[in-house]
């Protein structure tokens, strides 16, 4: 193990502290930098929309009024959505973790624009601005769907929060942009596609969906505004217009965005997976190709959100099916991973602990969205608390443990710092249960009828609705016991040395933290990425 | 390897920009592709539903500016295509002018579209006044200041960019490459038009 970072880089400083004025950090074109301002503000992002999850939950501990009233209760869901998923879990870690990693990855010194990276930060904090400014003016009660005729006719600050989406669909094309020409282009001589670590293939299919999905968003979305404020009619049928046109186009993008959150959480897993069981992936090009699987096929099952919308059963039928096949590329993933852990040497670190959290939140809700895809059974939960429980546990089962796996994994990298293991893995326990508690409830409430985005149930739903809230308590005390960890350790964790894990892959192969421009030497092509037959001699 | 280093230290030498350039530019145009394929697919889809409205939104629109500005997209994309071959094989002058006229060529474009903004305005038929139209109609029009709204929009950014690449093709010694991309982005907008001139201008109920 090297010595602390500072010393063992000969003379140039760590990134972190080679300039420390504000304006180094917010006129900085580093990828590291960036990464990290983006981290800070999807974190934020994150604790705004927890607390008002936590508030929905409080409201519904008993069947009627509790805390809020219901136009507020309207409000107040579609404020979390549209924060957790606009504000953070799209962001999250293709523009934190994939800013920070991706060149390190490929052994460049920069994104391909770096530039362009600092702009699509600030673009991100305007649409950020006035997506919330919109909280100022009372708020929106559309749901974060938007969906027409209602959000064209709704009373609420729809034109801010809509336009605040619109804008932040910006910066995610100017990431995606960037992230793509930045895998094709700054790969080092010698490194050929399938060299590249398994993380990069999960931000790459990624930002191909960024690229290509998120104009159709901006569309929908702008013309929501010119009918809120115009009266264009577009998706109004006394109009001519046609209000299932939006959700076709809503969903055009919004569907693939889940893989958005998904696939970067998958390349984490990924990493972490093949560091703790120092092995190389059962099948890295089923790992990679399952990967643009997910992003291309997620391009054809927009409709699966419209089968109670008059589609015809022709349609649902093929979209039904196209759906299931993405069940197929994640089977594929987990089968690989649990085989590159099949006689592996397994590490039981805090990031190991959320990659056992991820597979089993992440298979069981899967299941259920299995399930979901056939319409004869998606007629029967369609809008009840199954999809909202369903898609938490993609989302936040997915996302999220694949976020804080990832942050423990790679606070060394960015900080030199270790985490601290024991808290770490207090916080996973309270995670995964309290996880559980919140959401297997709600499987059973949707279930057995309750309706998802309704302020008042019936008094024989209450106790899994109590149960439900004290799940999310403890789940919000676990998330907020990792990155409380997370962020001592980070000032004040013990130092880290450079590869603190063993890990093979690329971005270990510098100091950590890096120095600015990332390697002092050209990066060493050889061992592989994953290649732990061999003596590392970049230990 | 020391050179080779160097080189990807830099950031990027002056070759590999170009070729991020072009890549970057290639993907962007994908995501502006994809931005009209979404409002082409409106129009097909308020067109079957309303096919007499639309036909007769059609008829309502200035035929002959639609079918001139056909004309003049294509010619500056022909002038800044011939642009690009001029500055490649060294004639900075030459490549300079074919930039103006592609650039006057596209004020001319937007001239002539404002011109038909303000003979809809004049007869009434603003964008703000979409919705006191019948329903079918409604629809066309809309789609119609948003597509062309959203085109000239996108006219307007190409001159930008001509314009920032002239400047550093002037006086900068920019070569031909960074002049190609701008040239690129500036054909994807004459594309888009030729397919909204016919959507527009020509598939009406008469024919004139």
């Amino acid at each position: 193990m090297t010595p602390p970072a500072q010393d063992s880089t000969a003379g140039a400083k760590s990134y972190l502290v080679a300039e420390t004025t504000w304006s180094s950090w917010l006129m900085t074109s580093d990828h590291k930098r960036i990464g990290i301002m983006f981290l800070a503000a999807t974190f934020l992002a994150m604790l705004l929309g927890g607390v008002v999850a936590l508030i929905l939950r409080i409201e519904h501990l008993t069947p009627h009024h509790t805390v809020v009233d219901a136009m507020t209760y309207n409000r107040l869901f579609t404020l979390h959505g549209v924060i957790m998923v606009w504000l953070f879990m799209i962001p999250a870690i293709p523009a934190g973790l994939g800013n920070f990693l991706l060149p390190l990855m490929l052994g460049a010194r920069d994104v391909a624009f770096p530039r362009l990276n600092l702009l699509s930060f600030y673009v991100y904090l305007l649409g950020a601005g006035i997506t919330l400014s919109a909280m100022l003016m009372g708020g929106t009660d559309t749901g974060w769907t938007f969906y027409t005729p209602y959000s064209a006719t709704s009373p609420t600050a729809v034109a801010p929060v809509v336009a605040g989406v619109f804008v932040l669909g910006i910066s995610s094309i100017m990431s995606g942009i960037n992230f793509i020409v930045t895998t094709h282009a700054l790969r080092p001589r010698g490194m050929g596609w399938f060299d590249m670590p398994l993380f990069v293939w999960g931000i790459y299919a990624t930002s191909i969906i960024q690229v290509l999905a998120t104009p159709v968003l901006g569309l929908s979305l702008a013309l929501v505004v010119l009918d809120h404020s115009f009266s264009w009619g577009i998706f109004d049928p006394a109009r001519g217009g046609d209000p299932v046109l939006f959700e076709h186009l809503f969903w055009f993008y919004s569907h693939p965005a889940v893989y958005i959150m998904i696939l970067p959480a998958m390349g984490v897993i990924s990493e972490v997976v093949c560091t703790f069981s120092r092995k190389n992936p059962l099948s890295y090009k089923a790992i990679a190709y399952s990967s643009l699987g997910i992003a291309l096929v997620g391009f054809l099952t927009w409709g699966h959100h419209l089968f109670v919308a008059g589609q015809s059963a022709y349609a649902s039928g093929a979209f039904g099916i196209i759906s299931e096949l993405v069940a197929v590329f994640s089977a594929i993933k987990v089968v690989t991973w649990l085989g590159t852990m099949y006689r592996g040497s397994i590490a039981f670190t805090t990031p190991m602990a959320y990659v056992f959290i991820f597979l089993f939140l992440f298979v069981f809700g899967g299941m259920t969205g299995v399930a979901q895809a056939a319409m004869s059974l998606d007629v029967h939960w369609h809008d009840t608390y199954f999809i909202v429980a369903h898609f938490h546990f993609i989302m936040v089962g997915g996302t999220l443990t694949g976020l804080i796996a990832g942050l423990h994994y790679w606070l060394p990298k960015i900080t030199g710092r270790l985490p601290n293991e024991r808290v770490g893995l207090i916080a996973a326990a309270l995670v995964l249960m309290g996880f559980v508690i919140t959401f297997v409830p709600q499987f059973l409430l949707g279930n057995a009828g309750m309706p998802r985005r309704y302020y008042d149930y019936p008094v024989r739903f209450q106790a899994l609705n109590v149960i439900s809230t004290v799940g999310s308590w403890l789940l919000s005390s676990g998330i907020l016991l990792a990155f409380g960890s997370l962020l001592h350790a980070a000032f004040r964790g013990p130092r880290a040395g450079s590869n603190p894990w063993g890990s093979r892959s690329f971005e270990w192969r510098t100091a950590s933290p890096p120095i600015t421009a990332n390697f002092e030497r050209p990066l060493d092509l050889v061992p592989g990425a994953y290649d732990y037959s061999v003596v590392n001699p970049h230990d | 390897m020391t050179e080779l280093f160097a080189e990807t230290q830099d950031g990027v030498a002056l070759a590999e920009r170009d070729s991020l350039r072009r890549l970057g530019m290639m993907v962007f145009l994908a995501s502006e592709a994809m931005l009209f394929a979404g409002m082409f697919t409106l129009y097909a889809a308020g067109r079957i539903r309303h096919p007499q409205a639309f036909a007769d939104g059609v008829d309502h629109n200035l035929r002959w500016v639609g079918t001139a500005n056909t004309y003049v997209l294509l010619t500056s994309s022909w002038c800044i295509a011939m642009a690009v071959v001029r500055l490649r094989s060294g004639s900075r002058r030459s490549a300079l002018l074919l930039v103006s006229a592609t650039m006057l060529l596209g004020l001319l474009f937007l001239g002539l579209k404002g011109y038909e903004y303000q003979w809809h305005l004049a007869e009434g038929d603003g964008p703000m006044a979409v919705a006191r139209h019948d329903p079918g109609i409604a629809l066309f029009m809309g789609l119609y200041w948003l597509m062309t709204g959203t085109h000239a929009l996108h006219v307007i950014a190409g001159l930008i960019f001509l314009g920032y690449v002239a400047w550093r093709v002037a006086y900068r010694q920019a070569n031909d490459r960074l002049l190609e991309v701008a040239a690129w982005y500036w054909h994807l907008v004459d594309l888009i038009w030729v397919f909204i001139w016919p959507l527009f201008y020509l598939l009406g109920r008469v024919s004139r």
